[in-house]
């Protein structure tokens, strides 16, 4: 076993945080033993080329106040969604029938990679606080808005586990507004002929954040993401979906924004393992000040996936010469009657739509500012615009 | 607004446009070779000419687009000198270009574009913005001039707009703000003989004694719908033959070669 500064705090944390989550304590005494075991990463690693992982393990899980000047973001507001805020010791009750709200319990990890995520081990080792959301067979559980605030009774370390029971169907929007080092996990499972339309907003934060969102999706079920991640310090999403069974489909649809000196880093896993199965993926990133994005989107079709069907687009926006934009897809690909397509574009405005505008009367900078307006708003769904999302990136730009 | 051209009170007969032994590049490759024009306050000017004589570069030099760069000669408008003012600062003092081949701008609404354009020029004359209320009533009211649909204006900036669909945007625009002067680039390219008359009724209507219009066009047909005071035939870079409509009957009925092999 190595001995870590860091190792040896988070095994005093994970000691205090047992009667927070008593289900998961022996899940919790696993986890940290095998960080302890394998020791804290050091040097580059593949998959965290352009983002260290190192400073995720250091960063002061616990025992840090939310920065001063740093209050809760307001949360958006959508028309009948059923609000729920992490940490908040009154959950309103859910009147509506076959949706449950429950504690954690083990086993945390059953449907995760953790050799692909070993930050997730941390997330068992120092958990604070998670739900577990499941929804009945059948049942149309309409919009839940799921917030994590940067309120002082906020986790930093959190776990979300959402499961949808055959034919059900949830629409779920996640909102985040903590400025503090966070390590976070949805662990999702949408049964067969399930749907669910996951929604996530990231607002800018000034510590390093982790998101994990891992999604199993059945026999004819659908997972549908769009995400918003605003410019932060150093942000990493990993999103794993692993498409298990045939006619499972996911579409992704990811928007990012940074400016100054952030660091974004999305990187996506999409395992088509069943047949006739489909994943699209469209990545919008806009890069402006010094600021570094980074999406890897991953294809990995195992040899029984006939017929998948897979694409992905990312497009990128460069608004300054210090930008910078780190761009890759991977192919795996082991079936041979498959549909594979990617694609990525890294530009400047097009100087056409710049004159365009400005013979109109818009000065350079009005030009510039619809026309990131419009990169972003090109494929929102009018209920999103109307919420106001365009409205938290223009405070990112102004 | 820039104070030293009188918006409000532009006498007909001044002149307009002024363009002075213009000299174009694009490129590094010479467009313009000298070209001299005059366009009076109320004149209606039709620019003919073959291809790649340096039409659509003068119109777009005019407007202000960046690359094409003046190595010689000048334009000026109302008495200013335009080719130093930006693009933007040219369309509040009234030069407006509809374009030969509009841009799509997906993500911006041509509502909003419009608005944003309006509320730009007006107060850059000191005016306030209009209500939206007043937009909209005003908007709807020239769509319904020019045969376009109001969901139209919900749309995306020409975004899968066919192309009579944007040339009769461009004609939108140019009765919503209300410029001086007019460039019209090939404005009837594209356009079924339904369209074209639609948007040259919207021309005539915008057509007064307080402005005037260049017309670039390969056609006559425009003519008989647009009357134009004077015709000019530019070939390799200068206006070689000018004259009344009849000119452009005779291009038409006999083609260019007559007055180039003459220039």
């Amino acid at each position: 076993m190595q001995s870590h500064p860091f190792i040896d705090s988070a095994l005093t944390r994970s000691r205090q945080l047992d009667n927070r989550l008593p289900l998961i304590v022996a899940e919790r005494r696993r986890s940290i033993a095998e960080i302890a075991r394998e020791g804290i990463p050091s040097g580059k690693l593949e998959t965290w080329k352009y983002t260290p992982i190192q400073p995720f393990f250091a960063a002061p899980f616990g025992d840090v106040e939310p920065p001063t000047g740093s209050s809760a973001r307001t949360h958006l507001s959508f028309e009948g969604a059923v609000p729920i805020t992490l940490g908040d010791k009154a959950q309103p009750a859910i009147e509506r029938a076959g949706i449950s709200l429950e504690t954690l319990d083990s086993p945390l990890n059953a449907d995760l990679d953790l050799t692909r995520y070993p930050l997730a081990l941390l997330n068992t080792a120092l958990l604070e606080d998670g739900l577990a959301i499941r929804i009945a067979p059948g049942v149309d559980a309409g919009v839940l808005d799921l917030r994590f605030s940067g309120g002082a009774s906020a986790a930093e370390v959190s776990r979300i586990r959402v499961e949808l029971a055959a034919g059900s169907r949830l629409r779920l929007i996640e909102q985040r507004s903590e400025d503090r080092p966070t390590n976070s996990v949805l662990d999702i499972r949408v049964g067969p002929g399930a749907l669910l339309q996951h929604t996530r907003i990231l607002t800018p934060t000034t510590a390093p954040c982790w998101y994990l969102v891992s999604v199993h999706v059945g026999a004819h079920a659908t997972y549908d993401l769009t995400g918003h991640s605003m410019g932060s310090t150093t942000r990493r999403n990993d999103i794993h979906i692993r498409l298990d069974d045939h006619h499972a489909s996911t579409n992704i649809d990811l928007a990012c924004a940074a400016h100054r000196r952030d660091r974004l880093d999305h990187q996506t896993v999409i395992e088509h393992i069943g047949v006739d199965t489909v994943s699209r993926q469209l990545v919008h990133g806009i890069a402006a000040g010094s600021s570094e994005l980074t999406f890897n989107g991953r294809i990995h079709i195992h040899p029984n996936a006939q017929r998948s069907d897979a694409r992905l687009t990312n497009k990128n926006l460069l608004l300054d010469k210090k930008a910078r934009v780190n761009t890759k897809p991977e192919l795996e690909i082991y079936a041979n009657d498959v549909k594979c397509s990617h694609g990525a574009t890294v530009g400047q405005f097009d100087p056409a739509q710049v004159f365009y505008l400005r013979t109109r009367g818009l000065d350079e900078a009005a030009a510039r500012a619809m026309l990131t307006r419009a990169f972003l708003a090109g494929r929102m769904p009018p209920w999103l615009l109307e919420a106001g999302v365009l409205e938290m990136y223009a405070e990112l730009f102004a | 607004m820039s104070p030293s051209v009188p918006q409000d009170a532009v006498a007909p007969s001044a002149t307009l446009l002024e363009v002075a032994d213009l000299h174009v590049e694009v490129a590094g490759k010479p467009i313009l070779k000298g070209l001299n024009l005059n366009l009076a306050v109320g004149e209606v000017a039709a620019i003919m000419g073959p291809n790649g004589s340096g039409k659509s570069t003068l119109a777009n030099v005019i407007a202000g687009r960046p690359d094409y760069v003046v190595t010689q000669g000048s334009v000026r408008y109302l008495g200013t000198s335009l080719t130093e003012l930006e693009p933007e600062a040219r369309a509040r003092i009234g030069v407006f270009l509809a374009f030969q081949y509009p841009v799509e701008i997906p993500g911006v609404s041509n509502m909003e574009f419009l608005k944003a354009s309006l509320d730009a020029q007006r107060k850059a004359r000191n005016e306030e913005p209009l209500s939206a209320v007043e937009f909209m009533k005003s908007v709807r009211s020239v769509a319904a001039s020019l045969d376009l649909n109001p969901e139209f204006l919900k749309r995306g900036v020409n975004e899968g707009f066919s192309g009579g669909e944007k040339k009769r945007n461009e004609i939108l625009q140019l009765l919503m703000l209300q410029p001086k002067l007019a460039i019209l680039d090939e404005t009837d390219s594209g356009l079924d003989i339904d369209a074209l008359q639609t948007v040259a009724a919207g021309v005539n209507r915008f057509r007064g004694a307080g402005n005037g219009i260049l017309m670039v066009t390969h056609y006559q047909r425009l003519l008989d719908y647009i009357k134009p005071d004077t015709v000019h035939v530019l070939a390799d870079g200068r206006i070689v033959k000018s004259g009344d409509h009849s000119l452009a009957l005779k291009v038409e009925a006999q083609g260019y070669g007559w007055i180039t092999d003459a220039a």
